[in-house]
């Protein structure tokens, strides 16, 4: 794996260890003395997962079950021949030539931990975030296809089960405040447990008041935003305080209802980079 | 989205070579060419503008994450 994705992954890893001791499956000071006794699955949620790179270096390395969601119809659909190879890798050794093997090719070859073993599961799904209710994943989407573990005799029975981790990584830019307020209700109503988590890795930009002072970066290429944390009640001359922070990270979990448990940043990344928070 | 440059100093954003757009040299990261990124409160993402913005992109790792971010290597991580 390339360094800065490799570099992004194990930032992931580790964040999900931390929250998740009890799923460190090597010798390790972050796992606990006791373990916590998990009576289901561990699913997760991948939503805005373009290819299935998250799912496949960072998620799949830790959960049972994961659903793929992804809008743009060549990434989902890419995700799918890579599933798909999988579970039938159709290869011709003899016509590999390792050193004419490009990045991508082996890239796309990377092994999805436990799927051919059908220890593991990934079921895609084609849906924005504006149209998926992560409580009932298959309405008002498009089902594409499930790998790995399938329970039987129906293999989706366990589609509408709650997550553990709601994974939302460089994706929720496309997302309005109000768009992105309502589908955090809706991922809200979807985890398991309180032990259960939204994890957003998102790019962040300067606060209100920093240099660039509106908190918020607006991509007119791929029309997007760059929202920034937030830090707690904002006290900026000219700036309204309710304005202010129902547009910042903070502001919007607050108005989902959500409570932040962990912030870090991801590091690692060179200068020149948005800073990215967990 | 999947990935943008800042400037450094956050006042001037920079012309990244964003995603796959290869036709932007390395060594144009930092010029601060570009007034692509506006610090525009008022503006809304359209749905269908991200999408098509996305479907114009290669379906891979370069694709998703940008050619700059994909392929450097960064030999000062020891991992």
């Amino acid at each position: 794996m390339k360094s800065l994705p490799r570099i992004d992954a194990l930032g992931s890893r580790q964040l999900l260890l931390q929250l998740f001791p009890e799923l460190c499956t090597v010798p390790s000071p972050l796992k606990p003395a006791t373990i916590r006794e998990r009576s289901a699955r561990f699913r997760a949620l991948d939503v805005g997962a373009g290819i299935g790179r998250v799912t496949r270096d960072v998620l799949l390395h830790l959960a049972q079950d994961v659903v793929l969601v992804e809008p743009v119809d060549k990434y989902i659909q890419e995700a799918w021949s890579r599933a798909q190879f999988q579970e039938n890798p159709v290869l011709d050794q003899d016509s590999i030539d390792v050193e004419d093997e490009t990045l991508e090719e082996i890239d796309f070859r990377i092994p999805w931990k436990g799927v051919r073993e059908k220890r593991t599961s990934v079921t895609l799904i084609q849906s924005t975030h504006q149209s998926l209710d992560p409580s009932n994943p298959l309405s008002s989407t498009k089902f594409i296809g499930r790998v790995g573990y399938k329970p039987s005799p129906n293999e989706l029975e366990d589609i509408n089960s709650k997550f553990d981790v709601i994974w939302c990584q460089w994706s929720l830019g496309h997302l309005s405040n109000p768009d992105l307020v309502l589908f955090l209700i809706r991922a809200k109503q979807a985890l398991r447990d309180t032990e259960s988590v939204i994890i957003i890795k998102e790019n962040v930009c300067a606060e209100i008041g920093g240099p660039t002072n509106d908190g918020i970066v607006f991509d007119d290429q791929d029309s997007s935003l760059t929202r920034c944390v937030g830090e707690g009640p904002p006290n900026v001359v000219g700036v309204d305080a309710h304005e202010s922070s129902d547009r910042t990270f903070k502001g919007l979990f607050a108005e989902a209802g959500l409570s932040l448990q962990l912030e870090k940043t991801q590091e690692g990344f060179p200068e020149g980079l948005f800073e990215v928070k967990m | 989205m999947r990935y943008q440059l800042r400037a450094q100093d956050q006042t001037r954003p920079v012309d990244a070579t964003s995603r796959s757009d290869q036709s932007r040299a390395p060594h144009n990261f930092m010029s601060g060419a570009s007034n692509r990124f506006a610090h525009l409160a008022d503006q809304e993402p359209v749905v269908e503008d991200g999408i098509e913005y996305w479907e114009s992109q290669p379906a891979s790792l370069d694709g998703v994450l940008g050619v700059y971010f994909s392929q450097i290597s960064l030999r000062i991580f020891d991992f």
